[in-house]
């Protein structure tokens, strides 16, 4: 009886306490609800129901009523309130309604009005974060920015539209941009990064993205052009500010070897200034860098007349080393300096300026033997050569544009450039120690006058006019005399002054008219005038005496070429075909003056080209294209006197005009396009060159002598293609290539008849590289080599390259990369024929964008030398040349 | 008998006029669309009870060249979302190379939280609203005086029409252009409704497209040439996460 009590106690307690505790999670809520109805007494769906406190405009809760007008709303707040009935096409009905208790349940209907929409058609004119005109696009960068960019490329990542790759590359779609421009104005060209990633991200107020860019802003819409590029709006009161990046590099192991960038920058509205210093002896090349500003890369634009003219280096103490990267064989010491500015003068006129310094010290290294094998003759040279290059550059340009209307502009350049080059060798040649010396000038003074004008619409006309003058002063000297066989005189050294002094003039007027269709209409003509003044004086000595200036080695000629010229081209597109045609007719007046006699000449001829492209269907694109060129001499192919090229080396041309004319078919075809599984490219060229320069020589072993002549007849044949394909259930994609090119010339040597050359190559190789998400990727892939040289008897090689890079990503600091390469020269003996080298690269990021450290590892393996083996069709020959040793830098960057 | 003619026709004049502004009860709401690298026109056609968005018709980056991805094909049409509240239908058409499809879903069920920011677009007076949904935060700005449970995309369940809707992270950024009245109901409704290959639900599409990307992915960063190194980001679609819907909005 008590057990039985005092657990029925325990369980109304425990009822007891299970009700308070409930009451007390139950929230206090008052509910709202109702129907509302129109005057015709029926039920408004979807209608809105809001509660707003009485003097404020803040929303408390809010409801929808359902299929039958029914509505609830849901509050925890006490208060005086107004509830707001609003339907579209309803008058908006106000009920005052007053919330004492927490657990209310008011019940409220209403009746709304029938009222048609009051509000007018709203066109916004207020700034909108995206704004379209045609083939601009304007991004407002308040609307995008989170608020935490440091530079313009985290920015620039968030427009939408634009795509920045992790190295900062932009792209829109998969186009990569032109340019950068800050209100116009461009430094930089396709080296933006160097603003993107420095210039504060701040002072930008718009982005503007350019679609179908034009580099002279008023053929926009009448060149076909897919160019895309970025131009970034400077906020008005945006402070001027200094900012750039500093980064320095040294070698941690052993030698001295180290490298200092620096770039500043300081952009306003009015005045931009951009300085650069590049001081390294780790085998870059600074120039590289600030190419594009000298010599921008603006292939076959319109208003380029004079691009393709510039003086000829007669001798040239050759540092090629075939087949390596640049900073594994260049021996440097270089320092570079580069100031930059524009200044905007008015609003119609803007002037640019740049200039640059560039010293540079660079040392190689050669060793090669050679075997020549010509008919009845055969010997071999050796070399041991070491040679030291000083050069000095001066460079300054000037640019002014004035926009004399909206439709017409006059564009000024002047160019100047001074190069100073002194070289010293130490040649050992066949057991004789001789040294060169030379010294090279270079002087160039370039202007360009150019004025656009937009007439209509849809056509352009522009005037363009050049004056070119180079001048490439030599000196060269050998201290030993090596051509007893030539001449009889007791010389011991030998001497030779060389200038080829140039002068261009040229005016061009150029009409671009874009048809209603599409199709692209161009006309052409202007008259193009250059002179070359080459003179070159070769003199025997013994020690300081001239006791001979030999006939046949002195040359004063002057080469005079008139061509007035006059080309049409059109370009039509018909569903899916696109047809090209282009006519050239040109009138010479060639005049060569000697110190004998002068001759003239007045040539005319008419080159033809033709094209189609067939788009068969999205994935398959042929085209194909037949063009005849001819090619007037150069004053390398018209001097009559030896001239001496290299220590052991005379050439000479025709002493007369020529022109050589050739025929070249293409064929190119792709099928896929390269986001997909399977894609593949071929392409096939044929060239028949109707007449050609060829050279009869002169082969002994202690000098060669050749003479331009010319030949009928030689043909070439090329064909290339590329297959990739995706492999998805191993995230790899493989790529193979294959190229082929078979070629046959003429050619005589020692005095023999005019004998066949044939010369055949193919490359082939396979590549094979993982797409994995993860932390590791790798990337592998071979290529062999193969060449034949066919004269009387037949020579060949195989050479192989393959690479191995593995990269891990194991965070976004943190990266590592590993390359090695492997080459391997099929006709080297078997101690000297491989070669393997080792790169690492890890990189550390302290602040993206702020700090940065990285280890780059070079020539790990420490590989000293390298050997090359090449065959022409007088000789073979085996090369090895010294590599940069191992070396370990550690890098710091860092912004400011 | 004069008074009744009378009668009659101002009874007709008043039940024309009636009927008529009853068809013409749509309003049209045109939006640029900024999402992930497309930007394109939108439109928003809408009564109390049913709308139609539509977006991704035609990007207005053109990028023809001859390395150009064909990343975006779509039909005449394109994509689309379809809202019905008294049905409580969402559907999202997308229109590829190979076939229409459409997507089922439930309305999302968004908690809103409306903050006492304000601004003014000509007349209209917007109100700043922010919410997470699938892996985004999203900040709108509604008009209620344009009192409609609507907005761009999936989005609505404010006291008023959503005229400006972006993500926190930059992905979306949709804006408005021109409101226009008096509007009849499209005729497109119709096809988008009754003309597709195949109909699955929202599970099933966001399997679907994460296979895709991942793919897509892949096989980009494979055909890269000697030298070159690329990350790709994957924000390619809308949605980053996906949980069922149990409870309905409205």
């Amino acid at each position: 009886m008590l057990i039985k009590s005092l657990l029925i106690l325990k369980y109304n307690h425990f009822i007891v306490l299970f009700i308070l505790l409930a009451s007390k999670y139950l929230v206090a809520q008052t509910t709202v609800s109702g129907t509302i109805k129109d005057e015709n007494n029926q039920p408004i769906s979807f209608a809105n129901i809001i509660l707003k406190p009485e003097n404020s405009q803040s929303v408390v809760a809010f409801a929808y009523s359902d299929n039958s007008g029914n509505f609830l709303l849901k509050t925890t707040k006490k208060g005086k309130f107004l509830l707001h009935f609003t339907g579209l096409s309803y008058k908006t009905t106000t009920v005052p309604i007053e919330i004492i208790d927490e657990k209310q349940q008011i019940v409220q209907n209403a009746v709304l009005n029938y009222q048609p929409v009051a509000l007018k058609e709203v066109i916004v004119n207020a700034e909108r974060p995206i704004t379209i005109k045609k083939d601009t696009i304007v991004f407002n960068a308040h609307s995008f920015a989170i608020g935490n960019e440091q530079v313009v490329e985290d920015l620039l990542r968030r427009i939408p539209g634009l795509n920045v790759s992790n190295d900062g590359t932009i792209k829109v779609g998969n186009q990569e941009v032109e340019k950068v421009m800050i209100d116009g104005d461009d430094f930089f060209e396709k080296g933006y990064k160097l603003l993107t990633k420095n210039m504060p991200a701040h002072s930008i107020d718009k982005v503007e993205l350019l679609q179908r860019y034009s580099n002279n802003k008023h053929l926009k819409g009448i060149e076909n052009s897919d160019k895309v590029a970025l131009n970034l709006k400077l906020k008005e009161e945006a402070k001027r500010q200094w900012f750039g990046n500093f980064s320095a590099a040294h070698d941690l192991v052993s030698e001295k070897r180290y490298e200092l960038k620096s770039n500043l920058m300081n952009f306003g509205k009015k005045n931009k200034y951009y300085f650069l210093a590049n001081l390294n002896n780790v085998g870059k090349d600074a120039i590289g860098d600030i190419n594009q500003l000298i010599r921008p890369f603006r292939w076959n634009e319109p208003a380029s007349i004079g691009d393709n003219q510039n003086a000829f280096n007669l001798l040239d103490l050759g540092t090629y080393v075939p087949n390596l990267k640049q900073k594994r064989v260049l021996f440097n010491n270089a320092e570079l300096l580069s100031l930059n500015a524009i200044f905007t003068l008015s609003e119609k006129v803007k002037m640019k300026t740049l200039g640059f310094f560039n010293w540079d010290e660079n040392d190689f290294y050669r060793n090669s033997f050679q075997s020549f094998i010509v008919r009845n003759t055969s010997f071999e040279n050796t070399e041991d050569f070491i040679l030291r290059k000083k050069k000095i550059t001066g460079f300054g340009k000037i640019d002014f544009t004035y926009d004399i209307s909206k439709t017409k502009t006059i564009e000024y350049t002047g160019k100047f450039n001074s190069t100073n080059e002194e070289n010293r060798s130490d040649l050992t040649f066949n057991g004789d120690l001789l040294n060169e010396k030379q010294k090279s000038n270079n002087q160039l003074f370039d202007q360009k006058l150019v004025i656009t004008n937009k007439f209509k619409d849809n056509k352009v006309i522009l005037l363009t006019g050049r004056y070119i003058n180079e001048k490439t002063p030599q000196n060269y000297s050998v201290n030993q005399f090596l051509f007893s066989d030539l001449f009889t005189e007791n010389a011991n050294n030998t001497v030779q002054t060389s200038e080829n002094k140039m002068q261009f003039v040229g005016f061009d007027a150029h009409l671009m008219n874009k048809k209603t269709n599409g199709s692209l209409f161009e006309f052409q003509m202007g008259n193009q005038y250059r002179t070359d003044d080459l003179i070159s004086d070769f003199q025997l000595k013994e020690n300081e005496a001239i006791i001979s200036q030999p006939l046949g080695y002195q040359n004063k000629i002057s080469y005079h070429v008139n061509d007035i010229y006059l080309n049409t081209k059109y370009r039509y597109k018909f569903k899916k075909y696109t047809f090209f045609s282009q006519l050239d007719l040109h009138q010479l007046y060639n005049q060569l003056e000697t110190m004998e006699n002068k001759q003239t000449q007045l040539p005319f001829f008419v080159n033809p080209k033709v094209g189609i492209v067939w788009e068969i269907n999205k994935t398959n694109k042929l085209s194909t294209s037949y063009s005849y060129n001819t090619t007037n001499a150069s004053i390398l192919e018209v001097h009559n006197q030896y001239i001496l090229t290299g220590f052991r080396s005379f050439s000479k041309g025709t002493g007369t005009f020529n022109q050589t004319d050739a025929s070249t078919i293409l064929l190119n075809y792709s099928l896929g396009s390269w986001g997909q599984k399977f894609f593949a490219t071929a392409f096939l060229m044929y060239n028949k060159n109707h007449d050609f320069f060829s050279t009869n020589s002169t082969i002994s072993q202690n000098y060669s002598q050749s003479e331009k002549i010319i030949i009928k007849d030689r043909e070439s044949i090329t064909f290339s293609s590329n297959i990739d394909r995706y492999f998805k259930s191993v995230s790899t994609n493989l790529k193979i290539t294959l190229d082929a090119t078979k070629s046959n010339y003429k050619n005589s040597v020692n005095n023999a008849h005019l004998r066949e050359v044939k010369s055949n190559s193919i490359n082939y190789g396979l590549e094979l590289r993982s797409g994995f998400k993860g932390v590791f990727n790798y990337h592998i892939g071979s290529k062999w080599n193969f060449n034949e040289i066919k004269t009387s008897s037949t020579h060949s090689f195989t050479n192989n390259m393959s690479f191995l890079d593995l990269f891990f990503i194991f965070s976004d600091k943190l990266d590592i990369k590993f390359q090695t390469e492997r080459y391997f020269f099929g006709s080297l003996d078997r101690n000297n024929n491989t070669y393997n080298f080792l790169d690492l690269e890890a990189r550390y990021t302290v602040k993206e964008n702020k700090l940065t450290f990285s280890l780059s590892g070079n020539n790990l393996f420490n590989t000293t030398t390298f050997k090359n083996y090449s065959i022409s069709d007088i000789s073979i020959s085996k090369s090895e040349y010294r590599i940069l040793p191992r070396h370990l830098l550690l890098k710091m960057e860092y912004r400011f | 008998m004069s008074s009744l003619k009378y009668f009659i026709v101002v009874f007709l004049i008043i039940s024309y006029t009636n009927v008529s502004s009853q068809d013409n009860k749509w309003v049209k709401i045109e939006y640029t669309q900024a999402m992930g690298r497309h930007i394109t026109n939108a439109s928003l056609f809408f009564d109390n009870n049913e709308s139609i968005y539509l977006f991704g018709n035609h990007t207005k980056i053109d990028t023809t060249s001859y390395t150009n991805l064909i990343y975006n094909i779509t039909d005449d049409i394109g994509s689309v979302i379809y809202k019905n509240h008294s049905e409580n239908k969402l559907l999202t058409r997308e229109a590829s190379a190979t076939e229409v499809k459409l997507i089922n879903d439930d309305f999302p069920n968004l908690n809103w939280t409306i903050t006492e920011e304000t601004k003014k677009i000509n007349e209209l007076s917007l109100t700043k609203a922010h919410t997470n949904f699938r892996g985004r935060n999203y900040i709108a700005w509604y008009c209620d005086q344009i009192p409609v449970n609507n907005g761009p995309l999936k989005m609505g369940g404010l006291p008023g029409i959503i005229l400006e809707l972006k993500t926190t992270d930059g992905f979306l950024n949709v804006s408005f252009d021109k409101i226009n009245y008096q509007h009849t109901k499209p005729v497109v409704i119709h096809r988008i409704l009754n003309k597709y290959d195949r109909i699955i639900t929202q599970k099933q599409s966001v399997e679907e497209n994460k296979q895709f990307v991942e793919n897509l992915k892949a096989k980009l960063k494979a055909k890269l040439p000697r030298d070159v190194e690329i990350k790709i980001n994957v924000d390619e679609f809308l949605e980053k996460e996906f949980k069922l819907e149990n409870e309905k909005q409205n």
